[in-house]
């Protein structure tokens, strides 16, 4: 006997789980349903990886006994739906009241921004794509000392809707484009590598050239790397990258310090220090959920609130903390739109269906300072400046301190002497926003932020020198190599 | 198993001359609370389905995933997929041969989770969270998380092999803060197991709990240690650490075929003749100890059985950890490391139970192996990492940290974290401990482009002459 099972579109699931819902004795409804196409063109070395591919999916935060309940399904199904709304309805009910709920959001009094969908982003193809990743290929190895080692370009499509009983009723459409290249210098005795990444919400903004010039400038400027015996405390400038990049960045700590969620458990020293110097005058620190320019921007949050671009910390001094509906009303304060599901870039971060609306930054930003780059390099008498850093998930959120490991440059008397490998770095944050001493003029336009270069005044610095087994093996290589008696056996 | 749907999906891609077709067919559950200060921050419950089919055609690999009713349009995808990759490709790929396999796996649960009320979940989690807390009001802030996970799959291949595993995986998080002034300590525990709600009868999370809080409050008062660098001795859980983030993450072959330390060093010496660094997703219980590992599995996500990996033997490297195509590429046999978190993921050579033992005859004590160290650093409790593979880099958290004086534990300094380069690092082991730790304490969510793996396990403490400590 076959059973036939019906599936329901995205639009009747949603439909039917409100109503169940309703049905099934919930005090309030939010649904959310999302359709997300990508395609995924990636390049390791020589090998492709391809991938296309769609996720449907709805998720339910239902209201019972003042708390919320969350669950999702990926199977659309009336069973399935039924299923997932009494798990949602029974997960509020096991959690005992909340005197801290108020409410889901209602419709917000406040404009929102008007963002449009770029609909060339539809048109696109995975040969387009598949072509500007080889034109990247080839134009890095075509580059003396450089070969290409990895490379990805994305497209990502979003039909969302979401839908709650107090009357918000959005539904949208998003995405972007984007990629990264990464490519190994052979220059020197220790061969290095650096990347590029970069990526647009509109066709007209990602160029194929720009991440090929990033990622040729950097690996170009970390070849030829040294490590060295060093122990002490001296000036470190942070690169954009290392302040708010996105392969970790020291600033992020801040940002989760500044978190509603942390500060209404007190696990941040900034609980309650709005209105207090918490860094040094020339400090400003932004999160901007309306940054056309940006992939993490649109009308409305991941709730229904309009995103805005709030200023959380201006001239050092703290203004307030990023929020939604449920942490702004309980530290007393409005929801400045800060809710996301999922996030991530590149298929990369958790699928927006399977995650419970949470506070999150949309980009992040530090306002231009006086210096310039090349006017901090020369006020160093001896320090680093870093572009990477390593290990920031280990930090103590809650206190700032943090003990990382980056790559970058030793500068001595005025100028960038050489890169260097493995320089760890360590401090508490807090005490770092006060040490800042300069702040460039310059600001680098990532993908999800912007940034200046940093000088913090004094920061604990140690790096160690390869022993030497591992110079000698280096250097027999670097003379195979060069003799072209082997091929390089590192990459 | 739903085999027509297989054939089907079969005959449609060899129309367009698919020499290779496999399915991922999932259809999980999983249920997650995160507990923050005795409170409820939230609680997510549910399912997880689709398809995931990927075609090999002209040495090329197309990939694409959607919803099962989809399941033509997913094909044309993969086919479409499958072009833009030919296009791109400057070599042909190959896939290691394999024997087809089929079977049928589920691995049991004593208690199973997915049948404990919620109700019942939230109390466990709520009270190991009061057991976090102290009456003088030192920890500032908890947190407790909850997970577990059902992961039901067929893995159907168009050679044969026809594979269904369902997984089990129950895992506790305990995380307090202890506060003084501006200055805190956190530190954390973890309990979990491939299997059931029944870790919590083997395992006293309530005592672990405690530990764990006297921990954060006795790290708070003590100094920390002086950053710089020092001879140490690395428990289990950086054993174990050391092990996956450094050296398994260097050996896995998908990486490799791109760049990284290990590459050529096949047959080469890299460690102590001593040393072994093994991953093992065939070990399901450590000696004494009745929770299953949490890197344990029967099958990868290719169909391929797994096995006991020596990956470095005596000192030697002796193969890298592969899928079928990373074996086919550096002509090595394939080691069943193939995995991919979700139907929709790329399947990744990913780590199972990963740790360095002693050869036999080389193992020492516990006492014997603080006894290689006159002066330096006892580091406990590992709390996460990362590694650089090309770079060779590393950096460790350690949530305990003693002095070493003349082979004795001394002084007790705040959590700190450690750094070094993987291939000096392994040179220099200086001896190595076989009393594995407890499996349920030493396990972890490893991330690689994006995707999480459960992985273990605990292995015995080790000592290495020069790592860097930070502050």
């Amino acid at each position: 006997m076959i059973i036939v099972v019906e599936i329901l579109s995205l639009n009747d699931a949603l439909t039917y789980g409100l109503k169940f819902a309703e049905k099934s004795g919930a005090d309030q409804i939010e649904g959310y349903s999302c359709n997300t196409q990508e395609i995924a063109i990636n390049v390791e070395k020589i090998i492709p990886t391809i991938t296309n591919g769609v996720s449907t999916g709805i998720s339910f935060r239902v209201v019972a006994n003042s708390n919320t309940g969350f669950a999702y399904t990926k199977t659309l199904t009336k069973e399935r739906i039924e299923f997932t709304i009494k798990t949602a309805l029974q997960n509020a009910k096991a959690k005992g009241k909340d005197p801290d709920f108020k409410t889901l959001p209602n419709p917000s009094k406040k404009k929102a921004e008007k963002f449009e969908f770029d609909k060339k982003l539809e048109s696109i193809t995975s040969d387009q794509m598949a072509e500007d990743l080889s034109t990247l290929i080839s134009t890095i190895d075509d580059t003396k000392d450089l070969h290409y080692l990895q490379g990805q370009i994305y497209l990502s499509i979003s039909d969302e809707h979401l839908i709650n009983s107090n009357g918000i009723d959005i539904q949208s459409k998003g995405g972007g484009l984007g990629g990264y290249g990464v490519a190994i210098t052979t220059k020197g005795l220790i061969p290095n590598y650096s990347f590029g990444i970069k990526g647009s919400p509109s066709t007209k903004h990602f160029k194929i050239d720009d991440i090929i010039n990033e990622t040729i400038t950097q690996t170009k400027r970390a070849a030829g790397p040294k490590t060295m015996n060093f122990l002490k405390e001296v000036p470190v400038i942070l690169e954009p990258e290392a302040s708010l990049g996105v392969l970790g960045s020291l600033l992020q700590i801040l940002s989760n310090q500044l978190n509603g969620n942390n500060v209404a458990s007190g696990a941040t020293p900034y609980s309650d220090q709005v209105g207090n110097q918490i860094a040094v005058d020339n400090f400003t620190f932004v999160d901007n959920g309306i940054n056309s320019s940006k992939l993490f921007h649109g009308n409305f949050d991941a709730e229904g609130v309009p995103r805005e671009k709030t200023i959380l910390v201006e001239n050092g001094i703290l203004k307030t903390f990023l929020l939604d509906t449920y942490y702004g009303n309980k530290l007393g304060l409005e929801s400045n739109g800060k809710s996301t599901r999922g996030g991530g870039i590149f298929g990369f971060g958790t699928d927006p269906v399977k995650s419970l609306p949470s506070i999150s930054t949309n980009s992040l930003e530090v306002l231009p300072g006086n210096s310039s780059r090349d006017e901090m390099i020369e006020e160093t008498k001896e320090g680093f400046m870093l572009r990477t850093l390593m290990g920031l998930h280990m930090s103590d959120q809650s206190s700032g301190r943090f003990s990382v490991t980056g790559f970058g440059w030793y500068i001595k008397n005025g100028e960038i002497k050489y890169p260097v490998h493995g320089i760890d770095i360590s401090g508490m944050l807090p005490d770092l926003l006060k040490s800042i001493d300069l702040i460039s003029k310059e600001r680098e336009e990532m993908i999800l932020a912007d940034a200046p270069y940093i000088r913090f005044a004094n920061v604990p610095v140690t790096t160690k020198k390869f022993d030497l087994k591992t110079r000698l093996g280096l250097g027999l290589i670097k003379v195979l190599t060069s003799l072209k008696l082997i091929k390089n056996p590192l990459f | 198993m739903d085999e027509d749907l297989y054939q089907n999906i079969f005959q449609l891609t060899a129309k367009e001359n698919a020499v290779y077709t496999d399915i991922r067919d999932e259809d999980s559950l999983y249920t997650s609370i995160e507990v923050v200060d005795g409170k409820v921050k939230s609680s997510v419950a549910g399912s997880e389905a689709g398809l995931g089919i990927r075609v090999f055609i002209d040495g090329a690999f197309g990939f694409a995933y959607g919803a099962k009713n989809n399941y033509k349009k997913i094909v044309n995808m993969a086919i479409a997929a499958q072009k833009t990759s030919k296009k791109l490709s400057k070599s042909i790929v190959k896939m290691a041969e394999v024997k087809p396999v089929k079977d049928k796996v589920i691995v049991n649960q004593k208690k199973q989770s997915q049948d404990i009320a919620f109700e019942d979940k939230m109390k466990l989690v709520l009270e190991v969270d009061k057991h976090l807390r102290d009456d003088d009001d030192k920890i500032k802030t908890t947190k407790v998380r909850y997970f577990d996970a059902l992961r039901r799959q067929t893995v159907a291949t168009s050679e044969g092999t026809l594979v269904y595993e369902v997984r089990p995986y129950t895992f506790l998080y305990m995380n307090p803060t202890a506060k003084k002034g501006t200055d805190t300590n956190s530190s954390s525990g973890r309990a979990g197991q491939v299997g059931g709600f029944d870790i919590f009868d083997e395992v006293d999370v309530i005592k672990r709990a405690e530990e764990i809080r006297i921990r954060a409050i006795k790290g708070l008062e003590a100094k920390k240690a002086k950053p710089g660098r020092y001879t140490v001795v690395m428990d289990g859980t950086l054993n174990f650490l050391f092990a996956h983030e450094a050296a398994g993450h260097s050996s896995e072959a998908d990486f490799l075929r791109t760049a990284g330390v290990l590459r050529g060093k096949l047959g080469k010496k890299l460690a102590p003749k001593f040393a072994n660094l093994i991953d093992d997703g065939t070990l399901e219980y450590v000696q004494q100890h009745k929770t299953r590992t949490f890197g344990f599995m029967n099958y990868d996500d290719e169909g391929v059985p797994v096995e006991r990996t020596e990956i470095i033997k005596d000192g030697i490297l002796k193969t890298y950890l592969t899928d079928r195509s990373s074996a086919a590429h550096f002509n090595l046999k394939p080691t069943g490391n193939c995995r991919a978190e979700f139907y929709s993921s790329t399947p990744l050579v990913r780590m199972r139970n990963t740790y360095i033992e002693a050869s036999k005859g080389f193992g020492l004590s516990e006492e014997e192996v603080l006894e290689l160290v006159k002066d330096g650093i006892l580091l406990m409790k590992g709390s996460g990492g990362e590694v650089d593979t090309i770079r060779g880099t590393f950096n460790f958290g350690s949530g305990e940290v003693y002095e070493i004086h003349n082979g004795e534990i001394g002084e007790l300094r705040k959590a700190t974290t450690l750094s070094g380069n993987t291939l000096e690092t392994l040179g220099k082991i200086m001896g190595i401990s076989n009393k594995m730790d407890d499996p349920s304490n030493t396990i972890g969510f490893c991330g690689k482009e994006g995707q999480n793996a459960p992985t273990g396990t605990g292995a015995g403490w080790m000592a290495v002459k020069t790592m860097n400590i930070g502050g």
